[in-house]
């Protein structure tokens, strides 16, 4: 009977140490997922666009690859080549933009219970923004991977290597804690950690950003 | 009370060595666990590191690659009578235009730098007194190629003259195969004619000529396939002391099929730097300016005056056009050396205000001058001397900028972009930027990147790095004869 009470003890405090520590970093592993589905996005766009750009004697325009993070089945991964891929369809008129036919396979992203995607400053409140971050869920990439001019936030002119411009970045909140994902005009990704503690978000090696 | 020796209990050293046993145990978990996390850890660090080495490299060599683009244009093709300048070899002397002079005995053979691109044309020079194997070839695009040779040194008796084709083999020669030649004499000059169909032969034809005091005279007529096209002169000679001199083409057009020189419209004020290239190295390698017109809108010609008060110009619609106000452009004059119309090159940068088409064929655009006060992009602006200047249709473009992009290492060790106006992070960590400019416009870019330093080693000379290097040659700042943009 000892024995039994002993086991079921253990078995307990095992499951909930497993469940505790299984969910400890949740929104550390949220940020990783959505970070390498833009990475993968951007990758996608580079690739789609060598694989169809016009020659010179075909005069139309690509629209930029883009992924929404409201609309889920965008997140899924982009098929570029194979059977059933990806296609380009140029449009009718000299000079005009053609359009992208997406075709998407494997998972889309998938929010730990509880976290959202926090589409303003309103709804990520009260946890603030990222002071150079504006909240952003709809990202596009050009063909050479860099952040289409419809995907860019307003800022001041700037021409300072010092001083970082306003860059985009989907924010997750589960209401206590958040994680942030920016993505540079560059195209490069950076993870942002919001310290309950301190009040302030940590990006690349615990950086903060400034506002001139 | 007796109580039996299976029921007393643990001894107190039992439950220490329990104790110090589950201790150990505890301890050797966390550390496993803790391992388990750095490295966890560690591999994500070289992993955002591997992606921003990739993200950086392929955004670096996009802008180098694609610099300058429609602000450059190709050496201009030639035509009629050109004296053949040859490619310089270590065994010829070729300093010379229209002579090439063999400096020793090696097996080699000389290059003429130009082509005739298409259409007819006749090859003309003269050997030397002394003149030992001397080949003169004109050779196709496809290898094929009509030969000429001679041998003569009056010192060891030495004349003969060869004729020969790639189909027909030796065709013509002065000891009986082929067609009888008569020999070479001292200042004979040949010629090897592609010739235009007439009476007789229905597509081009290749034949030869002798010239000799004065009086030209056919040697031979070829029934061979012409070399196609671009021919180019080929020359070899066997001994010191050899040449061939006089040595030209009459034809149209007459292409470089090497040494070009793309020439580069003037170029404006970036910030403080005034760009004499669309790849302009600053901070002694440091940081570099890349300027290039829009890809997405062709380079249009000017159909009005563009003159120190205009503020308005019309150009032709390009295929490929969108204009919108708060674009810039370049209105560009290349310039003209012409003696008898003398045009100094200008260019002048301007931001869109608006756009128009009064027809179908033209688009009108009404524009601000950007000078130093007011640049485009808060940067790019041109002097009041080149916005003096007056723009003549005939010798105007229109070109849309892109934005100017400048990559510059910030005092925290990022590695930025600057598209325009706007300040943006490519590399964090970076230990090193170095780009460089080699002959034949040519640029190399190098960076070093450190990974995150926080589970991997942060000590400079631990830490896990990644290299970028690369050569580029931007296409449009290295254009052969006659090609586009």
């Amino acid at each position: 009977m000892e024995l039994v009470i002993v086991c079921a003890i253990i078995g307990v405090v095992a499951a909930i140490a497993f469940a505790s520590f299984a969910n400890r970093d949740e929104g550390s592993r949220l940020a990783q997922d959505v970070a390498s589905r833009i990475r993968a996005r951007r990758a996608a766009a580079i690739r789609l666009n060598a694989l169809v750009q016009p020659t010179l004697l075909e005069n139309y325009k690509q629209p930029p690859i883009s992924i929404d993070f409201i609309n889920a089945t965008t997140t899924a991964s982009l098929v570029t080549e194979g059977t059933v891929p990806t296609t380009f369809t140029a449009p009718g008129g000299l000079g005009s933009t053609g359009t992208w036919n997406y075709v998407y396979q494997g998972n889309t992203l998938t929010l730990p219970a509880g976290w959202r995607v926090a589409t303003s400053s309103s709804s990520l409140s009260p946890i603030p923004v990222i002071s150079l971050g504006t909240p952003q869920t709809v990202f596009n990439f050009t063909g050479d991977g860099r952040l289409d001019a419809s995907s860019l936030p307003t800022t001041q002119s700037n021409t300072n290597p010092n001083q970082e411009s306003q860059f985009p970045a989907i924010y997750l909140t589960n209401g206590r804690t958040a994680r942030a994902v920016a993505v540079h005009p560059s195209g490069l990704t950076e993870i942002w950690q919001y310290d309950e503690s301190a009040g302030t978000w940590k990006g690349f090696s615990n950086r903060s950003a400034v506002v001139p | 009370m007796k109580t039996s020796s299976l029921q007393r209990g643990f001894s107190l050293i039992e439950l220490l060595v329990a104790m110090a046993i589950t201790i150990v145990a505890v301890a050797a978990a966390v550390l496993l666990i803790t391992k388990f996390a750095r490295t966890a850890g560690a591999y994500g660090e070289v992993s955002t590191l591997e992606e921003q080495r990739g993200s950086a490299d392929t955004l670096l060599r996009a802008d180098f690659d694609g610099a300058g683009f429609n602000l450059t244009r190709p050496s201009m093709p030639s035509a009629g009578k050109e004296l053949i300048q040859f490619l310089p070899d270590p065994n010829f002397d070729t300093g010379t235009l229209g002579s090439l002079t063999k400096l020793n005995t090696a097996a080699a053979w000389a290059y003429s730098s130009t082509a005739v691109s298409s259409g007819i044309s006749l090859w003309t020079w003269t050997p030397s007194n002394v003149c030992h194997d001397c080949w003169t070839y004109v050779v196709g695009n496809d290898g094929s190629y009509a030969a000429l040779a001679i041998y003569y040194d009056q010192s060891d008796g030495g004349n003969a003259i060869v004729i020969y084709e790639t189909a027909a083999g030796t065709v013509g020669t002065s000891w009986g195969q082929g067609v009888t030649l008569s020999p070479h004499a001292p200042g004979d000059t040949y010629e090897i004619g592609i010739e235009a169909p007439n009476g007789q032969q229905t597509t081009r034809f290749l034949r030869y000529y002798r010239i000799r005091n004065g009086v030209r005279s056919i040697l031979y007529t070829s029934t061979s396939p012409v070399p196609s096209s671009p021919q180019y002169l080929l020359a070899y000679q066997s001994a010191a002391g050899s040449a061939i001199n006089n040595v030209s083409v009459i034809a149209a057009p007459i292409a470089y099929r090497s040494n070009n020189t793309t020439e580069f419209a003037r170029l404006p004020f970036d910030g403080g730097t005034q760009l004499t290239s669309p790849v302009t190295i600053t901070g002694g390698g440091n940081s570099v300016n890349i300027l290039s017109g829009d890809k997405a809108t062709d380079a249009a010609p000017a159909l009005t005056t563009f003159s120190s008060d205009s503020t308005q110009i019309d150009l032709k619609t390009p295929a490929r056009a969108s204009y919108a106000a708060g674009d810039a452009v370049l209105v560009v004059d290349y310039g003209n050396t012409d003696p008898s119309n003398p045009v100094s090159p200008a260019s002048a940068v301007c931001v869109i205000s608006a756009a128009s088409n009064p027809d179908s064929q033209t688009t009108r655009l009404t524009l601000t001058r950007a000078r130093q006060a007011n640049p485009a992009w808060g940067r790019l602006w041109s002097s009041d001397t080149d916005h003096a200047h007056t723009f003549s249709p005939s010798e105007t473009s229109v070109i849309k900028l892109a934005p100017p992009v400048t990559y510059a290492l910030s005092t925290d060790s990022r590695l930025v972009r600057i598209e325009g106006a706007r300040v943006s992070t490519v590399a964090f960590n970076v230990r090193q930027l170095n780009f460089t400019q080699a002959p034949g416009n040519t640029f190399t870019a190098s960076a070093v990147i450190a990974a995150e330093g926080i589970e991997t080693a942060n000590d400079s000379t631990n830490e896990t790095r990644s290299t970028i290097q690369f050569t580029s040659t931007p296409r449009a700042m290295n254009l052969a004869s006659n090609q586009q943009n």
